[in-house]
């Protein structure tokens, strides 16, 4: 083992800094950084982000990138982005923080998985005068996440196979024989029939789909987007879950689709979270508040779903979303996907 | 292992040191290597999820949860049927042409090399949804034009079934067998076949009796990979067997890895009886390498494996050529095209030719880590390659050329890895270098020990295929004549385990280049790789730009292969 590293030690023993720094260049603390909200907050955190020089980001959901690059370059911060799917975020951060090493400054992730990393013991709470103008429920007591983004579960179908006249008002009219072999989930959306489940009732909502599914079937697809891309080329005439914005985004692009509310509607949220041991906490918060409110602008342009009431977006006027709570996704996690794939994605076809 | 041969090396004369110092130092990477993921593996099987508040504590119930239900049978039926579909139909595909291409005279076949490697070359996502298009009921071309040419709307090919599964699978992976089986076929000595041929032997008398019999390690070892692969791939799986409800063995892999607290132990639990096929495997791989005798082609004899003469069989082979060409690499590789130059995918139509742009490329080309992806995914897939051959064709020759005690241990080792899931391999190096820090985590050279562990076990399959063909008496004259064991292993074995080195060296560059499950979480800031540029823009949803990266990733990947078969025939030592 020695003979085989040892020259990669030599060549790279300068890219070692193994240093957990807990304070910022500046002498403060993160929860100090994060905490402080007297007049001069931005300022400080202006004057002690570029000290920091640079922000160390894991994110999963795509407009991160779009707004971190904005945000570097308007304050000179040299930016270090790491994408991953939702899981490997977190086996990522524990393995890291378990073995001391915190290169990590911001979070991005799914509600649930920053809740665990609550759990985890891994955030900052952070007081940001952005919070108030976030929709209710954004901001979660602890403080130590705020949901920066709602991913909601919509349906969408192809204008060019479904009639307007035709299209389902409520999930029993999924019933109707016409939408044989039209209709297509996707494959990891228990988070969805959890919630679902827990509003209608766990019993109501298995007997639904049961019926529906052996009157009309259900395809079962891998991954929002291509269920998304694969209603714009006709292949799924009608999918029940993708996210709000995937229709929105292709239609953009003059793509047959259009999205469609059904009800009840759910939201999950994306949250974005400080890192208790971040190495430049300044630069940190001041991004963190960035993304809750210039970024928020970022993304409604790129039609997401800003949680800022100040935002313009798609979502402004659709109404009754329910915000999916994540300690329930995160306790129920095993639960649900069990359930939905008991209930939907053994049965497609 | 290594402490076994470092005893035995102690009696030998001092004039052999190079031998022992380059098989000493091989041994302990391969065992290093392997050990680390195999002993995570096996580790963390045996541990709880560890959480918060919860440390992990030792059990058996990640084997009884894995094992006690009746589900897993079920799962794991699915899979073994799909593997079994999938590997018999690569080989015998990939197994014709390579016979075509290396021992008849079928017109073209020049050309054939490079282009029968196409359908690997493009990213497992990318060829599967291409096939979607081509073979779905709704709007896949093949069926739209059947339709329309007979008027009916009799759906004529489904590509969500098993046998849709087996079908894309087994053609994109059918160039392994090519590459294998190609290079077997290389180093036959035609003498026997001829002398069939003059005692009025048919052609396919020879084919059979002859050339495929002297070629059945190396079908035993492309079958093995092919049917280990097939288990473990997600991709086809989850694109074409979940919408219609066929579920696989890895999808309960990756129902446990993806939930908090993550189930690591569950999913090596299930790993483990991957481990133990695998196992089997190589053992049976070995049990014919002990009977290497009865396969080695090639001798102290010169000979010049002529082709056959197939008379007018020969517009046949071509036109087999041609077929597979036009159907298996041109469409998937004009569908790609036709997409890329779409802002999302439509069924060719006048309306979406008047839509054609060539923003994806723009996009792609201005993407911003593309240039870094491209450097690294360059570096790491040439390092990788050239590193896992190397190596392995000392192991294999330890292996099949020594009598040392252990050998099979070693064989083992170097080949287990194999079965090892991307996500379980790339955590367990994660989790090792972030306890022992030599400075490697986070940089392109945790990536490339990754790659090496990861395709370390096809450098052993490919390998063992030639080193089994070569006969001893070739290193006893070399060594005779005084040759020291280095300038023998550098100057006989490896030129004449050319033909298996170079197609396995071409293999790993071509899959390093598409390693995603391991590089997502080992690579970091600057050290992107092209598979994660492919990933994002899969997530992100822009299957236009992905095409358009597909087409790049073609075309630059054929002209690489080509270069290389050029290099080899010019640099190399001639054709054996």
């Amino acid at each position: 083992m020695f003979n085989y590293i040892a020259p990669l030690t030599l060549v790279l023993a300068h890219a070692l800094a193994p240093v957990a720094a807990q304070t910022g260049k500046d002498g403060r603390t993160v929860a100090q950084v994060a905490t402080y909200e007297g007049a001069d907050r931005q300022a400080r955190l202006i004057d002690g982000a570029k000290k920091e020089g640079e922000l160390s980001i894991y994110y999963s959901h795509p407009i991160v990138k779009t707004m971190a690059d904005t945000f570097g370059q308007k304050y000179g911060i040299k930016i270090k982005l790491w994408r991953g799917g939702s899981e490997a975020i977190m086996q990522r951060v524990t393995a890291e923080s378990r073995a001391g090493r915190h290169e990590l400054d911001v979070l991005f992730s799914t509600s649930a998985d920053t809740e665990a990393a609550v759990r985890e013991k891994l955030l900052q709470e952070v007081r940001s005068p952005f919070h108030q103008d976030l929709i209710a429920g954004a901001v979660p007591a602890h403080r130590q996440w705020a949901a920066f983004n709602l991913d909601v579960f919509t349906a969408s179908y192809n204008t060019k196979l479904v009639k307007k006249e035709d299209l389902p008002k409520t999930y029993q009219d999924l019933l109707d024989p016409k939408w044989k072999g039209k209709l297509a989930v996707e494959a990891n959306d228990h988070v969805w029939w959890g919630a679902l489940s827990a509003d209608i009732g766990e019993e109501t909502a298995r007997k639904l789909f049961d019926s529906i599914i052996a009157t009309n079937g259900m395809s079962v697809r891998k991954g929002h987007s291509l269920l998304a891309g694969m209603v714009a080329s006709g292949e799924v005439p009608m999918a029940l879950t993708v996210y709000s914005w995937n229709p929105e985004q292709l239609k953009r692009k003059g793509a047959p689709v259009e999205g469609l509310y059904l009800r009840p509607l759910f939201a999950y949220p994306a949250s974005v979270a400080l890192m208790n041991k971040a190495n430049s906490p300044n630069a940190a918060m001041l991004f963190y508040d960035f993304v809750l409110n210039e970024g928020q602008k970022l993304m409604a342009e790129a039609d997401y779903g800003p949680t800022s009431k100040k935002v313009d977006s798609h979502l402004r006027n659709v109404q009754g979303i329910k915000l999916i709570d994540a300690v329930q996704a995160l306790d129920q996690q095993e639960r649900w996907m069990k359930m939905y794939e008991d209930s939907v994605t053994k049965k497609a076809k | 292992v290594s402490s076994t041969v470092t005893r035995a090396s102690k009696p030998a004369d001092t004039g052999l040191d190079a031998k022992w110092l380059v098989i000493g130092l091989s041994v302990l990477v391969v065992a290093f290597l392997a050990l680390v993921p195999l002993g995570y593996l096996i580790w963390q099987s045996l541990l709880t999820p560890e959480a918060a508040g919860a440390p992990a504590l030792l059990t058996l119930d990640n084997y009884r949860s894995a094992y006690g239900g009746a589900d897993t049978a079920s799962l794991l039926g699915n899979s073994l049927l799909f593997a079994a579909g999938t590997s018999v139909f690569a080989f015998v595909l990939g197994t014709l042409l390579a016979w075509m291409n290396e021992r008849t005279n079928t017109p073209f076949k020049t050309l054939f090399y490079a282009l029968s490697v196409v359908p690997l070359i493009i990213p497992g996502i990318l060829f599967t949804v291409a096939w979607i298009l081509l073979g779905s009921p709704k709007i896949g071309l093949v069926n739209l034009l059947l339709q329309a040419l007979f008027g009916t709307d009799y759906v004529f090919f489904n590509i969500y079934s098993m046998w849709g599964m087996v079908w894309v699978d087994g053609l994109h992976y059918s160039p392994v067998a090519f590459l294998i089986m190609s290079a077997a076929f290389r180093s036959m000595d035609p003498s026997l076949e001829e002398s069939a041929l003059m005692s009025g032997a048919s052609v396919r008398q020879i084919a059979w009796h002859i050339t495929f019999k002297l070629s059945w390690p190396a079908a035993f070892a492309t079958m093995l990979i092919l049917f280990i692969r097939a288990i473990e791939s997600f991709e086809v799986p989850a694109l074409l067997g979940l919408p219609v409800g066929i579920q696989v063995f890895t999808s309960a892999i990756y129902q446990a890895i993806h939930q908090y607290p993550s189930k690591i132990g569950l999913a090596s639990a299930y790993a483990s009886v991957l481990l133990l096929i695998a196992a089997l495997g190589i053992y049976g791989q070995s049990v014919i390498s002990r009977r290497s005798r009865r396969y080695v082609t090639v001798t102290g004899k010169g000979f010049r494996p002529r082709t056959m003469d197939l008379g007018h069989w020969r517009h046949l082979t071509a036109a087999v050529f041609i077929f597979y060409l036009a159907l298996i690499v041109l469409l998937p590789f004009l569908v790609l095209a036709w997409s890329s130059l779409q802002k999302f995918y439509a069924v060719p139509s006048l309306e979406a030719l008047r839509n054609m742009s060539l923003d994806p490329y723009r996009f792609v080309l201005s993407y911003p880590s593309f240039s870094t992806a491209v450097c690294n995914s360059l570096l790491l897939a040439l390092g990788s390659a050239t590193l896992v051959m190397l190596i392995t064709s000392v192991v294999c020759w330890i292996v099949v050329k020594t009598r040392l005690p252990g050998r099979w241990l070693l064989d083992q080792l170097a080949s287990l890895p194999i079965v090892l899931p991307g996500l379980v391999l790339g955590l367990a190096v994660m989790v090792f270098f972030l306890n022992f820090n030599v400075g490697i985590y986070g940089t392109l050279w945790i990536l490339l020990l990754a790659y090496v562990t990861r395709f370390m076990p096809y450098g052993m399959r490919y390998n063992t295929t030639s080193m089994l063909q070569i006969h001893q008496e070739l290193e006893d004259s070399a060594q005779m004549s005084g040759a020291s064991w280095g300038a023998m292993f550098w100057r006989i074995v490896l030129p004449l385990l050319k033909p298996g080195l170079v197609a396995g060296w071409i293999f790993v560059v071509i899959v390093s280049m598409r390693e995603l499950s391991s590089s997502i979480l080992l690579y970091s800031p600057g050290s992107e790789v092209l598979s994660i540029v492919v990933w994002e823009l899969w997530e992100a949803g822009q299957f236009v730009e992905l095409s358009a990266l597909g087409v790049m990733f073609i075309v630059a990947l054929l002209i690489l292969v080509v270069a290389a078969q050029l290099v080899g025939r010019r640099f190399g030592v001639k054709e054996v």
